[in-house]
């Protein structure tokens, strides 16, 4: 106790160097997280367009190309920025080595850019992208809850994790090629309650949105259970390289 | 893959005048074992429970004996089966656990003795030995090695090597006595923070400290197996290193040295302090040499990862008879076998008193110097007759106390291997300098210093500042100015930078090397293990103190003059004032000139050349 007692007081008096939070290097006094990071982060979305849509960066105004040939069935997906850098890290280092502290920045700032991209006041509820249960055994958390945790406290919303479920344990994305993860996880989610969801503006919450199959799978299963709406966060989302000007590269922070 | 979470039940086993208590994931296969030893009969005293909460119930409700098995001394079996209990009910209530967990449930008509493949076990103690590692770990590392085996069947393999006390079973994190909390994975009881866990449904905690190497959660259990067969006293085969080039003399005497303190047996640790590039571990060598002929097994650790590789190739170039082995961050094959392993400290922490030498470079490198973590890994990678020979150019802290009190012997190799003395830093005083986020100026007489390298000395420059931010903006800031006069001929990109976070690092590196761009800036990244042939040093913001301290300050002063093209490197510290650790730099590389001219190191050359750039630098301060 008294131990406690006395870290507290040296705290007080020499406060403990900041870190960032995405990084862990040094951060300036009380900042969330570092210069660089933030950097990193604004570089993206100052440089290119996002998908009107479904928030993949892209370099024309618009539409994507594959939103342009087949509209989602949710109404607008944003993310943070691109599956790349400081966020690739992060979310590796979240899901893979289990440090669940860094939900904590990616929801906050998952949070702000809906609020500033999205007509927040609309959603009524958050929902994040459900785990098949034994899949959740082995990792011993869901990221995209601990994630929309974060998030609703920013939109100050209320948030249903039980109402969405996966009753089938799929292959992860992550292994399977483009036209194979498309057909992979339809029919793997269901709507528990469907009561609970009717005729609300849901809020979607997912890690990374790479070619949005997932998403679209929960979307579609929340609007036949008599959603009204469906608008997607993800911490990442995809670049299209196809487009001219893209570089390959997200440090290139000097030009 | 597997779930790393374990479960565990704790049980009494009894038999005519005997009784053991001790937990395991399956009693049965206790039972079967306790049966050969003429136990009859077993009581179960919990349900299933994670491993972090079982361990704490059994530390603290049994005693020392009879965890090894103790007489009963008078009483009852039920007695002691009630006092259990009671004890039991008490620590549940302080872990906050519902009392369901608790049962008497006596084993009755067990079922037939299970099968098991022997050779398996003895193949897989084999692979194991001298590692500590996770469930999950062991699951990835046999499947590598190509042994085929379920979750349960490894399982069950690790309890009947726990059972012969061939294996060590902890819980990651330990709940101690007074309420701390413990990480067994890395010794550590700061940053131990509490977490939902799904795994094992119930109140869990995990470590933030090494995290990185994948996470150590209260409800997994570590199995470690110390490592293997003993040296032998007398050498069994005869292993001498290969060397590319001749030691020095100065090298020679040390390398005797260490030959001596690997032989006998009465110290432990011993301190190399070498000049930077004075080629300390090829001193080495023979040392390492005389441990594998006795069958010994070997470790190179460092702190980075970027020298790693140069080391690596060293030693499978010296030691071409021996298995080499390279582990990091980012290798695949983590758990490769190797009688000399070159490894980062952090992957130390996966082994479990497995060397008998282990050669700790940089030791006073970030992160090794602040890091208990990594201190302590490396006390538990040695084995218990095991020793520790300590490389650094720049003894400080904690090792430069023990040195000073004489707990730690020294062998000091104070010049170089051409014979020409360590460059020493030239300070100078710039007070324009100022680390400013707008308005950044580079001051004239650093833009001088530039134009001397680069057409007077016509070699490279390798300029250090102390963070990211200004590493892109100093090189964006010369990339302008060497398009400008003084400069001439100058077209494209003459300035590159790197830093902790660039990608292409290594590249830059190697294209550094190779002359193919003359100035790189670089933050403290590269203070370590970069050697270019033809190189003079700018330290920028050397007053910098956080971050550029004297052990910092002495190694980038290291990256000049290292080769025997250009053995006269020259180093500037660039500052708005004089700091405390620009001084003590200066005074410690000057300390080791004089003491390598003293011992007769120093070729007749590179002794006029020191007298008379000690005249410049003078000059140079009083200006």
């Amino acid at each position: 106790m008294l131990e406690k007692w006395m870290k507290s007081f040296v705290d007080l008096i020499l406060p403990t160097v900041a870190k960032c939070q995405l990084c862990g290097r040094r951060a300036v006094k009380t900042a969330e997280i570092c210069l660089v990071c933030k950097k990193e982060l604004e570089y993206w979305s100052q440089k290119y367009n996002e998908c009107d849509i479904c928030g993949h960066f892209i370099f024309q105004r618009g539409l994507c190309v594959q939103c342009g040939q087949e509209k989602p069935p949710f109404s607008m997906a944003r993310a943070i920025g691109p599956y790349r850098g400081v966020l690739k890290e992060a979310l590796f280092n979240l899901k893979f080595r289990g440090d669940r502290k860094l939900a904590v920045p990616l929801g906050r700032i998952l949070g702000s850019k809906l609020k500033s991209s999205l007509e927040h006041q609309r959603i009524d509820v958050v929902i994040p992208v459900p785990m098949h249960h034994k899949r959740l055994k082995e990792r011993g958390f869901n990221q995209s809850i601990l994630i929309a945790r974060e998030v609703a406290k920013e939109i100050k919303k209320p948030i249903f994790e039980n109402i969405l479920q996966k009753n089938v344990n799929t292959v992860p994305q992550v292994q399977l090629s483009v036209r194979q993860r498309k057909s992979n996880p339809i029919n793997s989610f269901v709507v528990k309650d469907r009561a609970m969801v009717k005729g609300k503006v849901v809020l979607l919450i997912d890690d990374v949105l790479t070619t949005g199959t997932t998403v679209s799978e929960c979307a579609r299963e929340l609007l036949k259970a008599g959603a009204e709406e469906v608008f997607v966060g993800t911490v990442a989302t995809g670049i299209h390289f196809s487009a001219a000007g893209i570089h390959k590269k997200s440090t290139s922070l000097a030009d | 893959m597997v779930i790393g979470c374990q479960k565990f039940i704790i049980y009494l086993a009894w038999g005519e005048k005997k009784y053991i208590l001790s937990y395991s994931h399956n009693p049965l296969l206790d039972y079967w074992f306790l049966v050969e030893k003429g136990f009859t009969g077993m009581l179960l005293l919990t349900k299933p429970l994670p491993i972090g909460y079982v361990s704490y119930l059994f530390n603290n409700c049994t005693t020392e004996l009879e965890r090894v098995g103790t007489l009963f001394k008078g009483r009852s079996i039920e007695e002691i089966v009630a006092l259990k209990v009671r004890k039991l009910r008490k620590h549940f209530a302080r872990l906050g656990l519902s009392k369901d967990f608790l049962t008497e449930n006596y084993l009755q008509n067990p079922i037939p003795k299970p099968f098991f493949d022997l050779g398996k076990i003895k193949v897989l103690e084999e692979k194991l030995m001298g590692r500590i590692l996770f469930l999950n770990e062991i699951d990835q590392f046999i499947k590598k090695k190509g042994i085929n085996a379920g979750e349960n069947e490894i399982q069950d393999i690790l309890q009947i090597l726990f059972l012969e006390r061939k294996c060590q079973r902890l819980p990651s994190i330990c709940f101690e006595k007074d309420g701390r909390k413990i990480c067994h994975r890395c010794g550590q009881r700061e940053r131990i923070l509490s977490i939902v866990c799904a795994s094992c449904g119930l109140k869990c905690y995990h470590c933030e400290e090494c995290i990185a190497l994948g996470e150590s959660r209260s409800c997994q259990p570590l199995y470690g197996v110390p490592g293997g067969r003993r040296a032998y006293k007398l050498p069994h085969t005869s292993i001498t290193p290969v060397m590319d080039v001749q030691l020095s003399l100065a090298q020679k005497e040390a390398s005797a040295a260490l030959r001596q303190f690997v032989l006998q047996p009465e110290q432990r640790e011993k301190l190399v302090w070498a000049a930077c590039g004075a080629g300390k571990t090829e001193v080495t060598f023979q040392a390492a040499a005389e441990v594998l002929s006795r069958g010994g097994r070997v470790l190179f650790a460092m702190p980075r990862r970027t020298p790693l590789p140069d080391i690596f190739n060293r030693l499978k170039r010296a030691f071409p008879q021996v298995p080499v082995k390279m582990i990091h961050g980012e290798t695949k094959d983590k758990f490769s076998h190797g009688e000399i392993i070159a490894a980062t400290t952090h992957q130390v922490l996966r082994f479990y008193s497995a060397f008998d030498l282990i050669i700790l470079d940089e030791v006073d490198a970030y992160p090794y110097k602040d890091s208990s973590m990594l201190q302590f890994a490396v006390r538990r990678a040695r084995r218990k007759a095991g020793k520790i020979i300590y490389l650094t150019a720049t003894p400080s802290g904690e090792i430069y106390e023990r040195w000073r009190k004489r707990e730690l012997s020294c062998i000091k190799i104070p010049a170089r291997h051409h014979g020409y003395p360590l460059p020493e830093p030239k300070i100078v005083v710039e007070k324009k300098l100022r680390r400013a986020s707008k308005g950044f100026n580079i001051p004239e007489i650093v833009v001088d210093l530039i134009h001397e390298t680069l057409e007077g000395d016509l070699s490279q420059l390798l300029i250090f500042v102390p963070s990211v931010f200004l590493a892109i903006h100093v090189a964006e800031e010369l990339n302008r100015i060497t398009q400008l006069p003084p400069f001439n001929n100058f077209n494209g990109r003459w300035v590159e930078y790197s830093h902790g976070r660039d990608e292409d690092r290594e590249l830059k590196r190697e294209r550094f090397i190779k002359g193919e761009f003359p100035v790189l800036v670089t933050t403290t990244l590269w203070e370590r293990g970069i050697t270019v042939p033809r190189v003079n040093v700018l330290v920028l913001f050397a007053d910098a103190e956080e971050i550029f301290d004297e052990a910092a300050l002495i190694q980038m002063a290291g990256r000049a003059g290292r080769t025997s093209s250009y053995p006269m490197g020259k180093v500037w510290f660039v500052g708005s004032r004089v700091t405390k650790s620009m001084k003590s730099a200066r005074g410690k590389i000057h300390q080791l000139n004089i003491e390598a001219s003293e011992k007769g190191f120093l070729k007749p050359e590179g002794l006029q050349w020191l007298n008379g750039w000690e005249d410049k630098v003078n000059c140079l301060k009083n200006g």
